[in-house]
């Protein structure tokens, strides 16, 4: 075994030219073997299936209860039950589940007030169930071979709807993906390199929520690389290789830049998120099109109502995000925020009160009275109303 | 117009710093452009903070020409005093021509992705407005009000507030805070001519390239090679944490760990050679991280054991060990107590949760592989920790890890490590140090007179 160091003599550059290369190498030879160690134990069917992909339009589907109809291959549906769920099932030719780790339904129109949920039997009769996530008005592709209950032989799909309709449900078809290694490999890949937004936790952490909960990429390429190393150090006792500490910090900064190139899409793909939403834009205005952009407006109008000199203002609100954001919003006035208003005697006349998705306080008009808490009432003008959310100036 | 002068806004400081770390007295003599370019704008960004104070007190309304001016003559001063010093400017890309074959090409290409990185993130910066929680509740909050009235309005907590015993003072949630991190933004919405919280976050743009311009120039003051220097400046500003404290801006830790770092950085250089001018930029910096936020006073006497080290090798160091010791068995006896420590509410109590600081250091991607590398360099470098070159180092770094054992293991704090909401950040505040450290071991194991023996026996 030979150790080498930086700077490499004249006579030794020959080798480096083949070096340069043997660190890349090293890593995905790891990489190989380790993915194929993880598929081993997690790859949930055949590595090249013969199973054809099943597909079936939403005309196949019977709708068991509930009201609708088949229009145009498709499935519609366009009322629930009294209580509230419509049932749509399908007899295929029966099927081996491990054939099969995707399943897509496709469908549309949900709206918030609507779950989904698709259940299975297999031939032992059993049924067993797994929620459908709605995702940009379409269903999400649902990875059922994660599901322990997705196995031996599938009789019946169905799909339950539950909630209440604003509009009809319309069932496109429902498809089976087949297992196939480069269609997982395509499938992991993508998942590399879904976006994870900016959050309200990402100043703290990290998210990572689009990412394969099973495989930490961080952990991953740790031990990627930790295998490298290990290589390289039988190849070097073996003498075809040089044990080369340039090869070793190769190998480590390759790691770094795969994770960083993961993390370099992200950031990609979020700025240009952020250039859709804001760019052009003056400050306002970017306010305005943030998720709290109604929040912002209300302050920008409680603003108007405030007289330019600096009066005391109380604002109340009890959510914790619309307390802070709505406060910051509200300067340079001098504001307080709190959650409850205070006992009366603390609020002085002349201070104004703002309030926005705020409970347990009232205000009669008759008596221009504002009333909280435990028989806690001020005398107050209302200067600004709108959709429950009000300011008032104390008397 | 409004161009110019945010330009202005963004750069006088810069200069402003530039300038007077070249004052003769503190012999700059062996500093490179990096370092001073680095040390410059954070050095520079914190006396124009202090120069606003001082406006302030002399009841000057705030303003950008009040400001700019003050910090123009300070400039002018400063180039006045540094008359005598030579310019000495080392060939640009210098580093780059002096390396040979593929090295050129992986420098290039770390180059470009830092560079790529810190241009995403500055477009972030510029697009998005104020986002993160803190940045709302507690920084901004105060920055607004002064920049609108043009002076520095006292703000108090919230039952003095409403008591109403001090007119015209304001609350928000955390009035206790130093006022740095908003006047920064004050200065930079004066420049802009109006209020406009997206853009007054630009100079956490500035202190991350800052940061990186002083680790790479501190990293080759210590003899590291240019390629070496650059792979962990990229570590550095590729940390995904420190990249959303730089796109989500707003915050002090990016501050806080610029700080900390620069002043660490500089002392590892003066514990070396007892270089006059690192020694000065250690005690400058170190003091500075007091005015940034409240645990920069803690991280501040992180410095005092390693320091006694410095002056009394052995002594200092059974005199640390006994006193942490002493410290950890008195947190041990004192069990469950509550008191006020610079600003806050502090509940003693031991519980150690050890899961949410592996999720968060060797799962998740906020660090990729930097707690892996300090696993490795520690490890490899065991028997050196505490030899002459490396022991200041080593306690400072000890010293940092147990100011946050204390917070997480045995306050209440330790309730936010199992949310994940302080975890990381307070980790911030010390990486940059931590890094430098790790790069330090890593090319000392490699340049060994051991190794290199070894080397020699067996080519």
């Amino acid at each position: 075994m030979s150790i080498q160091l930086e700077p490499h003599s004249i006579p030794s550059k020959k080798i480096l030219r083949q070096e340069w290369l043997v660190a890349p190498l090293l890593f995905f030879a790891s990489a190989l073997i380790l993915s194929l160690v993880y598929l081993h134990y997690n790859w949930p069917g055949k590595w090249i299936s013969n199973a054809k992909p099943l597909s079936w339009n939403g005309a196949a589907l019977t709708l068991n209860k509930g009201q609708g109809y088949s229009d145009q291959g498709k499935l519609v549906i366009k009322g629930l039950t009294d209580q509230g769920i419509a049932v749509a099932s399908l007899s295929p030719p029966v099927f081996q589940a491990k054939d099969y780790p995707i399943i897509i339904w496709s469908a549309s129109g949900a709206t918030p007030s609507v779950e989904m949920e698709f259940l299975w039997r297999t031939t032992d009769n059993r049924v067993f169930m797994r929620p459908l996530v709605w995702a940009n008005n379409t269903l999400e592709p649902l990875e059922i071979a994660e599901d322990e209950n997705w196995r031996g032989q599938i009789i019946d799909l169905t799909i339950i709807v539950k909630g209440t309709l604003a509009a009809p449900i319309l069932v496109n078809d429902v498809s089976l993906e087949s297992a196939s290694l480069p269609k997982t490999l395509a499938n992991m890949v993508k998942k590399w390199f879904a976006l994870d937004p900016w959050q309200g936790t990402s100043i703290n952490f990290v998210n990572g929520d689009a990412i394969d909960k099973n495989v930490s990429p961080v952990l991953a390429i740790a031990a990627i690389i930790l295998l490298a190393l290990a290589l390289n150090l039988i190849l070097a006792i073996t003498k075809i290789i040089p044990l080369n500490i340039a090869m070793v910090g190769g190998m480590v900064l390759l790691g770094w830049f795969i994770l960083d190139v993961r993390w370099q899409a992200n950031l990609f793909q979020q700025l240009e998120l952020t250039h859709q939403q804001f760019a052009g834009k003056t400050w306002e205005d970017k306010h305005l099109s943030a998720e709290d952009g109604a929040l912002f407006d209300f302050m920008r109008k409680v603003k108007a109502k405030l007289p330019p000199a600096t009066a005391r203002i109380l604002y109340f609100s009890d959510g914790a995000h619309s307390r802070g954001k709505g406060a910051y919003y509200l300067y340079p006035h001098n504001v307080l925020v709190r959650n409850d208003l205070p006992p009366a005697p603390q609020i002085k006349t002349g201070d104004y009160i703002a309030l926005f998705a705020k409970k347990g306080v009232k205000y009669d008009r008759s008596h221009q009275l504002l009333m909280w808490g435990d028989g806690q009432s001020l005398k107050v003008d209302l200067l600004f109303l709108s959709e429950g959310n009000a300011l008032f100036k104390v008397r | 117009m409004e161009l110019f002068t945010l330009v202005a806004g963004l750069f006088l400081p810069w200069l402003l710093g530039v300038v007077w770390l070249r004052a003769p007295w503190l012999r700059a003599t062996g500093v490179t452009w990096p370092t001073l370019l680095g040390y410059g704008y954070l050095g520079g960004i914190l006396l124009t903070t202090l120069v606003m104070r001082l406006l302030d007190a002399l009841g000057i309304r705030l303003g950008f020409f009040s400001i700019g001016l003050a910090l123009l003559l300070l400039i002018v001063a400063g180039v006045w005093f540094g008359r005598g010093e030579s310019w000495r400017i080392r060939r640009p890309g210098a580093d780059w021509h002096s390396l040979a074959g593929w090295r050129k090409v992986v420098y290039a290409i770390v180059l470009v992705a830092i560079v790529v990185r810190l241009a995403g993130l500055g477009l972030e910066i510029m697009w998005r407005p104020l986002f993160p929680w803190d940045a709302w509740s507690q920084w901004a909050t105060k920055a607004r009000v002064w920049y609108e009235l043009g002076h520095l309005a006292a703000f108090v907590p919230a039952d003095v507030w409403l008591s109403g015993e001090l007119t015209g003072a304001y609350t928000d949630a955390a009035p206790h805070y130093p006022p740095a991190i908003p006047l920064i933004q004050v200065w930079t919405s004066y420049s802009l001519g109006s209020w406009d919280d997206t853009l007054m976050n630009l100079p956490w743009l500035l202190c991350a390239i800052a940061l990186g311009l002083a680790f790479y120039g501190q990293a080759r003051q210590w003899q590291v090679p240019p390629l070496f220097a650059l792979m962990f400046t990229y570590f550095l500003l590729s940390l995904p944490i420190l990249d959303v404290h730089v796109a989500l801006a707003g915050y002090a830790d990016l501050f806080m760990g610029a700080f900390y770092g620069l002043a660490a950085m500089a002392f590892f250089h003066w514990t070396r050679k007892r270089d006059f001018w690192q020694g000065a930029m250690a005690l400058l910096f170190g003091l500075g991280c007091i005015l940034i936020k409240q645990p920069g006073i803690a991280w501040a006497l992180t410095f005092l054991p390693a320091l006694l080290t410095v002056f009394m090798p052995r002594a200092g160091l059974v005199g640390t060990s006994v006193l942490a010791a002493a410290g950890v068995a008195t947190l041990f006896v004192l069990g469950e107590k509550d008191f006020h420590l610079f600003g806050y509410h502090v509940h003693l109590r031991f519980a150690a949760e050890w899961q949410p600081f592996w999720q968060n250091m060797m799962v998740m991607d906020n660090w990729h592989l930097l707690w892996y590398l300090v696993a490795a360099a520690l490890v490899l470098s065991f028997p050196r920790l505490l030899a002459p070159s490396f022991r200041s180092m080593t306690v400072l770094l000890f010293s940092a890890i147990s100011f946050l054992a204390v917070v997480f293991f045995f306050t209440h704090v330790q309730a936010w490590t199992e949310d994940y909401t302080t975890i990381n950040r307070a980790l911030l505040h010390m990486v940059p140090m931590l890094l430098f450290y790790v790069m330090v071991l890593f090319w000392e194991a490699a340049s060994l007179p051991m190794v290199m023996t070894t080397r020699r026996k067996l080519t």
